[in-house]
């Protein structure tokens, strides 16, 4: 049985009805991802299982105990917030002693505590610093201290890296990720960052309009995107239709009207079982690593990454032959 | 330009600043009528009002007044706006009109209209002015605690309070007031003024009965324009003190600073540290 479960989830906001009908499920132990464009639910689904707003109907179960009803204090999930909402009037320990004070713990249990979980995180020297002292990331890392501290059964993040810089963000992500390994926490996280999703998850939930478009891990959501909307949100993907792909291949391909192509698999040598299609590049985008070639061919404009090593060869190229096989083309769902 | 300025800026200061020295110099002197400065210097005027027990009733009655309705402001108010401004957001645009009606609403108005309802004899006289007050506080008070309660987004202090486990009240006291306190000094260095100062509803409701500092000031000025000096004065530095006063506790606010930038990393976690015994547990 699952972890965490959600069933046929309503959540109203305003009049409006924000989470349709709402079905997911967890493994403990997983740090799954709720990814979606602004104003999809995800937040709104976050603050559903927290209890910070109530739902209409349907249920939330975390380790076999309905919680759909407790207030957010006895629910025992802990949340960092995009704005970290640390309390600034408290130092660095006393904001992260501040559960386990609420919990009664004895003062000796809760000052060992508090330094175990600041030297995990790497603010041991900053414990009495008051948290307008900090930087964002230590901000951000004394948030994390002060919900992993009180051993919640799910941690719920909400953005909790979107207000910090790129190169901050990676560096924080990561350390997140290894934390939750090592501790073994149930986390829930909710980004709009596609990359961000799939270096940590260990599965990953697209969210459209309320409802979940697709699940799975980060490989399957990416290499297999199971409808339109995720294949446009997760990756940059060729977007063909029905005729464009007869036209390629013949009127052997599964049924459907949409068919996603992802353009790293789009090669310029010839490769076994791939058509060939003639075209002209008509744009280069460098994107670090990554080269972006437009090229314009008689089926429509098809998008073709490479990595970029620099090659003389592709800066001048102009009239290609595109190699794509069957294999790779994915059928899309409305 | 500059040189213009700076002209400007002084005339302004000067005449902002000259009948304060006016009267200063007027509850020094002994005459000052028939000449340019005043015949001569005197202590007089102020030794006479600090003897006068009517005086010291006036000073005491307005502090009486003036902290018993500040203290109702604090008790009631404050409490209120954080609930709508936390869990009744949407009442938030029906709040804010209403608590501007104050400064639409004259005096004369509001106080016939308390006299009106209450002088039955049923509710104290006192209750009724410090309630009309309470009333005149309203738009002070609710701009300073909702601007505070804005700038430290004070919604998500207290769903954070409330996730760690702490009850409303408990994240109320510990969490959001210390962080408000510089909106609640504002608020109430501004009511403080406002009710210390108070004239019109004072008068019409309790008049005579009660001599607040105003009202004696106008009854000694109708006598002596020396002493009504003096009461001006003594009302000024009063005013000044307590005001300095609380500005000094709200400054008392630690000061920090968000210039620190450095990112401290991650560091390995070492055999028998307080870390490798919790991943270790």
């Amino acid at each position: 049985m699952s972890y965490l479960t959600i069933e046929n989830l309503n959540l109203e906001l305003g009049g409006k009805m924000i989470l349709k009908d709402l079905n997911l499920s967890i493994e403990k132990g997983q740090l799954i991802s709720l990814l979606g464009p602004s104003g999809c639910g995800k937040s709104t689904l976050l603050r559903g299982i927290s209890g910070l707003n109530s739902i209409k109907s349907g249920k939330v179960m975390i380790d076999g105990r309905d919680i759909t009803k407790l207030a957010p204090k006895k629910r025992e999930v802990g949340m960092v917030f995009q704005s970290y909402a640390l309390f600034p009037n408290l130092t660095v320990a006393d904001n992260v002693a501040f559960g386990l004070a609420m919990k009664r713990i004895d003062k000796d249990t809760v000052s060992k505590k508090v330094a175990q979980i600041l030297e995990l995180v790497g603010l041991e020297d900053k414990a009495k610093s008051y948290p307008g002292e900090l930087s964002g990331g230590q901000q951000q890392r004394v948030a994390l201290a002060r919900s992993i501290v009180v051993e919640p059964k799910v941690l719920l993040l909400d953005e909790p890296l979107s207000a910090l810089d790129a190169q901050i963000r990676k560096q924080l992500r990561l350390e997140l990720c290894r934390l939750q390994k090592k501790l073994g926490i149930t986390m829930i996280f909710v980004t709009h960052d596609q990359e961000e999703a799939m270096a940590i998850s260990d599965r990953i939930f697209v969210m459209h309009n309320g409802q979940i478009a697709q699940e799975g891990t980060p490989s399957q959501v990416y290499f297999h995107p199971s409808n339109e909307f995720v294949a446009g949100f997760i990756g940059n993907y060729n977007k063909l239709n029905k005729e464009q792909i007869e036209r390629l291949f013949g009127p052997l391909i599964e049924e459907g009207s949409t068919y996603a192509l992802r353009p790293e698999a789009i090669e310029f040598t010839p490769q076994d079982d791939a058509v060939s299609v003639v075209g002209q590049i008509i744009e280069r985008h460098i994107l670090g690593n990554v080269v972006r070639c437009t090229v314009q061919t008689q089926y429509g404009t098809l998008w073709v990454d490479r990595m970029n090593q620099g090659q003389a060869v592709l800066n001048d190229l102009k009239d290609v032959t595109l190699f794509i096989r069957q294999e790779d083309v994915v059928t899309l769902h409305q | 330009m500059k040189k213009m300025n700076r002209f400007i800026i002084t005339l302004f200061v000067a005449f902002m600043c000259l009948p304060i020295l006016v009267t200063l110099v007027y509850s020094f002197a002994t005459e000052w009528g028939k000449s340019i400065l005043p015949s001569g210097y005197t202590l007089k005027w102020y030794a006479q009002l600090y003897q006068d027990p009517q005086f010291l009733a006036a000073i005491s009655r307005s502090l009486i007044l003036t902290v018993v309705t500040l203290a109702a402001v604090l008790v009631i108010l404050v409490p209120s706006i954080a609930l709508v401004a936390i869990y009744l957001p949407k009442f938030d645009h029906l709040f804010k009109p209403i608590v501007l009606l104050p400064y639409a609403i004259p005096g004369v108005v509001l106080a016939t209209g308390l006299m009106r309802t209450y002088t039955n004899g049923l509710v104290p006289l006192f209750a009724v002015l410090s309630g009309g007050l309470f009333i005149y506080s309203l738009p002070f008070m609710y701009q300073s605690v909702r601007s505070s309660l804005q700038e430290i987004d004070g919604t998500r202090l207290m769903e954070a309070a409330e996730m760690l486990g702490a009850s409303k009240v408990y994240a109320f006291i510990r969490i959001l007031l210390p962080n408000i306190k510089i909106g609640i000094m504002v608020g109430s260095l501004l009511t403080f003024s406002a009710f210390f100062g108070e004239f019109q509803l004072t008068n019409m409701i309790l008049g005579g009965d009660f001599e607040t500092i105003r009202i004696y000031m106008l009854r000694v000025m109708k006598v002596n324009g020396h002493l009504s000096s003096a009461v001006v004065m003594t009302y000024l530095i009063l005013l000044v003190i307590i005001s300095a006063l609380i500005i000094k506790l709200t400054n008392m606010n630690r000061k920090r600073s968000s210039m620190m930038r450095e990112e401290a990393a991650f560091k390995p976690i070492v055999k028998g540290s307080p870390a490798h015994e919790l991943l270790n547990h």
